[in-house]
């Protein structure tokens, strides 16, 4: 047993010689980053021998982390060889593919017409999609890094955060949205085309400083304080777009009506984001968020034995920039609000909350005054 | 000057063009693939992976229900299937434990030599005759080994281009070589002043310069393709027909045919009509 573990060892001194004699050398548009993004490339160099190359049996493929469970990887029989050979096809297609662009960018340099810049735009967008959406290095980053890292403005990032996207959050919202009537208790439908994603960075307790799945019945200290807000683009924007940004509560309780009202609990708008900057957080909002907000945050605080609320949030993007007079916060029309405005809809986000112990500490710090506490009355009609 | 050029110019024209074109018959005769289309390198090594993938994962051999314990064949086949490093705790596996169920370590591809029911080639020749062992069988025995044919024929390794039986992966398609000395695909023109079906005149013309040994199927009667000659001021409507079985046999001694691929008619063919014709042409 001590030969086996000293031949380890030496292995383990040997790793760079022994790297290279296993790596091929390949030259093609995939490994020369001179016209390429370097946010193409796949960081980690012992994940890419691994991924690329052959896997030294005496280190194992570096995307294991446990070293026992690396030295007993065995990869599967022939698998180098094919996987060269099919990387050669791709890599080839895609030099087309880049050739090509070539052209285009060529006859954007000469177009006049504005139909033509725009088409010839999208369609290098797309064949710059194409031409990377088969790069190993490519996938790899986005089925194994932090989104966040991501390099957004690569097209051929943003065409596979949406796949994911389409795949799994989207769902959940739309599900969410629906089963919860914030759809159409707030407005009509929704088209979803951006991916807005909501938390409360305050809040120092990991369950909910996170991200929030959309639906969840949060406390009232965990919303205290104005949430960060990311809306991620999915097509390229050039010049940043504008969007607005509505956070209302349809499940005020209305007492002279018997029913509820709509109350906006926060106003954000002529908010600038593209692709790359995309997140409205505390720091953009300390610099600039005079100019943004409409309507100050203030959170839902239901009162005692009120129903649970829904805290409804929706994302408008602008074609132009807006000039908003005085809005009331109580009896907010939303629908009214976004055709006035001449906005749609591109995406929503929902959590809930009720009732609970750190309701009077919130209502204390915003100068909400004491709460009401509700309780059921026996109605005037007979009982049979 | 130049109006005496263009005079003849036009001149020249119009006398052409005052004769009609004849109308003739032109013979896309091939033979179809008898065997499967080869496969490319990566094609072919694709299905090795796959291939050694599903081996990977296969199911143990069951050699319990085929080889009852203590009888012979089973020690026989011990013999030639050794058990793999056994799973013993008190060592370490630096590369990680087998897994041994049966016999087998489920981490990789079962390798099974199962007890020989024939003699190999190689056997039969070294022993120089048959030693009489068990299961050396007979040439028609059920159980002899099953040996697929070449697909290199004695055609392709004599290089013989007349020969049908080239290429069997491939396509065929028939050239003559034309009274101009090219090679082109057979034309016949027509000759009485009656009209004649396109159809029989190709059958008729290929019947004339090959033999009535000759099944064939014609796809239609309708042509698929028109090459305008402008040369020999010919429209050539092409007739698309297989040959099923027979022999194409010149009848006349001095005539050249080949049976060609589609690469090599590129080499034969006039470039202009081949990229006339490349596109009824099968690439397979």
């Amino acid at each position: 047993m001590l030969q086996a573990k000293s031949g380890v060892r030496i292995a383990t001194r040997n790793v760079a010689s022994f790297s290279k004699r296993f790596q091929s050398t390949s030259s093609g548009i995939w490994t020369d980053f001179s016209k390429r993004s370097a946010s193409l490339k796949l960081n980690s160099p012992e994940v890419k021998q691994g991924l690329l190359h052959k896997i030294n049996p005496e280190e194992g493929p570096a995307s294991i982390s446990d070293y026992n469970r690396r030295l007993a990887y065995h990869s599967p029989e022939d698998i180098d060889e094919t996987f060269k050979q099919a990387y050669e096809l791709l890599q080839q297609e895609a030099e087309v593919k880049y050739k090509e662009i070539e052209g285009y960018k060529k006859r954007l340099g000469e177009a006049k017409s504005t139909k033509e810049v725009e088409f010839l735009k999208k369609s290098i967008d797309k064949l710059l999609v194409d031409a990377e959406v088969k790069n190993p290095e490519v996938l790899y980053n986005v089925e194994y890094t932090d989104v966040e890292l991501l390099d957004k403005s690569q097209p051929v990032y943003r065409h596979l955060l949406k796949e994911k996207w389409e795949a799994y959050d989207l769902m959940i919202t739309m599900q969410r949205l629906e089963q919860l009537h914030m759809i159409p208790d707030t407005l009509p439908t929704l088209d979803p085309k951006v991916d807005v994603k909501v938390k409360f960075p305050h809040n120092v307790k990991e369950e909910f400083a996170d991200w929030v799945v959309p639906g969840t019945v949060l406390p009232a200290f965990a919303v205290s304080q104005p949430p960060t807000i990311q809306i991620q683009e999915f097509e390229t924007v050039e010049e940043k777009n504008l969007y607005s940004i509505v956070l209302v509560n349809p499940d005020t309780p209305d007492l002279k009506t018997n029913s509820y009202s709509t109350t906006l609990q926060y106003g954000l708008a002529n908010v600038p984001l593209d692709n790359v900057d995309n997140v409205i957080d505390t720091s953009k909002l300390f610099s600039q968020g005079e100019k943004f907000t409409f309507k100050d945050y203030q959170p839902l605080v239901p009162e005692k034995n009120a129903q649970t609320q829904r805290a409804c949030l929706w994302v408008f993007r602008q074609s132009e920039e807006l000039t908003l007079g005085d809005i009331a916060r109580e009896n907010f029309d939303i629908r009214d609000f976004a055709s006035k405005n001449n906005l749609t809809a591109v995406g929503a986000h929902i959590w809930r909350q009720r009732f609970d112990r750190s309701v009077n500490y919130v209502r204390n710090k915003y100068g909400l005054g004491e709460g009401r506490v509700f309780r059921r009355v026996r109605g005037t009609a007979p009982v049979v | 000057m130049k109006s005496v050029l263009g005079r003849s110019f036009t001149r020249a024209y119009a006398t052409q063009s005052s004769t009609a074109p004849k109308i003739s018959s032109t013979l896309l005769l091939s033979r179809n693939p008898v065997v499967t289309a080869d496969l490319n390198p990566f094609q072919a090594q694709y299905y090795k992976y796959q291939n050694e993938l599903w081996r990977r994962l296969m199911w143990t051999f069951p050699k319990w229900f085929y080889f009852r314990v203590g009888t012979i064949s089973e020690q026989r086949f011990r013999q030639l299937n050794k058990d793999p490093v056994s799973n013993n705790p008190d060592i370490e596996f630096p590369r990680g434990r087998p897994e041994i169920r049966h016999q087998r370590d489920r981490r990789f591809k079962q390798e099974l030599r199962l007890p020989k029911t024939y003699k190999e080639e190689v056997e039969v020749d070294d022993a120089g005759e048959d030693t009489g062992a068990p299961g050396a069988p007979a040439n028609d025995d059920l159980a002899r080994k099953i040996v697929p044919n070449s697909r290199i024929t004695k055609a392709d390794e004599a290089n013989d281009k007349t020969s049908l039986e080239r290429k069997l992966s491939r396509t065929l398609y028939l050239v003559i070589r034309n009274d101009n000395n090219k090679w082109a695909l057979p034309n016949f023109g027509e000759k009485t002043e009656e009209l004649q079906a396109l159809h029989d005149l190709a059958e008729e013309g290929l019947y004339k310069i090959g033999g009535e040994h000759i099944n064939y199927f014609n796809v239609s009667n309708t042509p698929c393709h028109l090459y305008n000659n402008e040369v020999e001021n010919k429209k050539e409507y092409f007739i698309k027909s297989h040959i099923l079985s027979g022999e194409f046999e010149p009848q006349d001694k001095s005539l050249q045919y080949l049976w060609l691929t589609k690469e090599e008619l590129k080499d034969h063919l006039n470039e202009d009509y081949y990229k006339d014709i490349a596109h009824l042409l099968n690439d397979v």
